[in-house]
């Protein structure tokens, strides 16, 4: 090796990442000014890992503490995911609620889903979905089945509504239960 | 005096950080579970981590302690967001990194003072043989010493050589917090401790502590 070893050698050296230690060590083997440098490296990097004297006050932690939010913790995109499926159970209701419209307001449907509660106010809506309602009674769809859905539909929304106001109001105990 | 044995805190520091992993994580679902206790638990681990960093980074001495609070604060608030892509530690220094980054912002701290010649780190060392360098590690004086020139540092070597020799994290982990390219943390990281070498040893000269 040709003349003195760079400060980055020497640092690298002391610091395990040299490629080419074993040159390096024989150099300073036989070097008083690298040697020298290293050892004043040697010494600043120890000193490196001594902590400084500094410490916050002993009321820290409880400071802290009384700082935390109430509300629970969650994850943004837990957020994000439950608003979008919020969002997304309320589009189906309404999908479905309309599509249940349709079944309903078919002439024949409507007429015997109405007839089982007694007599409904008619309203003669068959002229405008006529098209639809004959073929959703070609389907011969049972209007019950189809009130069914709608009320479970609306029932998982109001669960759903729930579970995310507990959520909001128990501190995210129910977190990981889903 | 092997190579190696100048910073034997590096391994024993790894297996120190390396066990807390398994706990972190219970410590955190217990507290993502609405056990708010336990958070003071995370305080005490990493609240050494968090000073170190907020000191080292927030000159004005009556901003620490809230920036410090801060931090935790928004660990707390994000705490269900931690992923286990890194461990807690990196993940803490990361959110107090740039908390005290938000904070120097808005002080207008300057943040890149480049103080030494780039091209230096190439200079091969001087011949001066003059003084006894050990004693920069024994004399009480010269660990004040160094901590005053650490505090004249541009923030940013501060927090590489606070993350790196009091932390004792890796590259990669340093480069994870503080989003410089590995390269950048290594050449800061050389240049810091080539300013506090020749900082120290004009000093030392000066305070004639042999």
């Amino acid at each position: 090796m040709n003349g003195h070893l760079t400060e980055r050698q020497i640092q690298e050296y002391i610091d395990g990442t040299l490629t080419d230690n074993r040159e390096t060590a024989a150099h300073l083997e036989s070097c008083a000014a690298c040697c020298k440098a290293l050892r004043q490296y040697q010494a600043l990097f120890s000193a490196l890992e001594t902590p400084p004297a500094i410490a916050l006050s002993d009321t820290f932690a409880d400071a802290v503490m009384k700082r935390l939010p109430d509300e629970a913790i969650l994850p943004a995109d837990l957020e994000r995911r439950w608003a979008a499926r919020d969002l997304l159970a309320v589009v189906s209701g309404l999908a479905v609620m309309v599509i249940a419209t349709f079944v309903f307001v078919g002439p024949t449907a409507m007429a015997r889903f109405f007839t089982s509660f007694g007599g409904w106010p008619q309203l003669d809506l068959s002229g405008t979905f006529a098209p639809i309602g004959s073929q959703i009674e070609r389907m011969n769809i049972n209007p019950t089945l189809v009130l069914f859905a709608v009320i479970t539909l609306v029932g998982i929304l109001a669960a759903d509504r729930a579970i995310v106001a507990y959520r909001r109001h128990a501190r995210g105990r129910i977190f990981h239960m889903i | 005096m092997g190579a190696k044995s100048a910073t034997p805190g590096r391994l024993g520091g790894l297996i120190k950080v390396a066990w807390p992993m398994a706990d972190d994580k219970e410590l955190i679902q217990r507290i993502l579970s609405g056990e708010r206790n336990c958070f003071r638990e995370l305080i005490t681990r990493y609240q050494r981590l968090v000073t170190h960093l907020v000191f080292r980074m927030v000159p004005v001495s009556e901003d620490r302690e809230d920036i410090c609070q801060e931090v935790f604060l928004k660990v707390y608030q994000n705490l269900a967001d931690f992923r286990y892509e890194s461990k807690l530690s990196t993940w803490i220094a990361r959110v107090a990194y740039n908390t005290c980054l938000n904070y120097i912002e808005k002080k207008k701290v300057p943040l890149y003072d480049d103080l030494v010649d780039k091209d230096s780190e190439f200079e091969p060392v001087d011949d001066d043989l003059g003084h006894q360098p050990d004693a920069i590690a024994e004399a009480a004086e010269i660990s004040e010493l160094l901590q005053v020139e650490i505090d004249r540092l541009p923030h940013q070597y501060r927090v590489l050589i606070t993350l790196y020799h009091l932390e004792e994290m890796s590259y990669t982990e340093i480069a994870g917090i503080t989003k410089l390219p590995e390269g950048t943390v290594k050449s800061y990281l050389f240049r810091a401790r080539q300013i506090l070498k020749k900082r120290l040893s004009s000093r030392y000269r000066q305070k004639d502590l042999i």
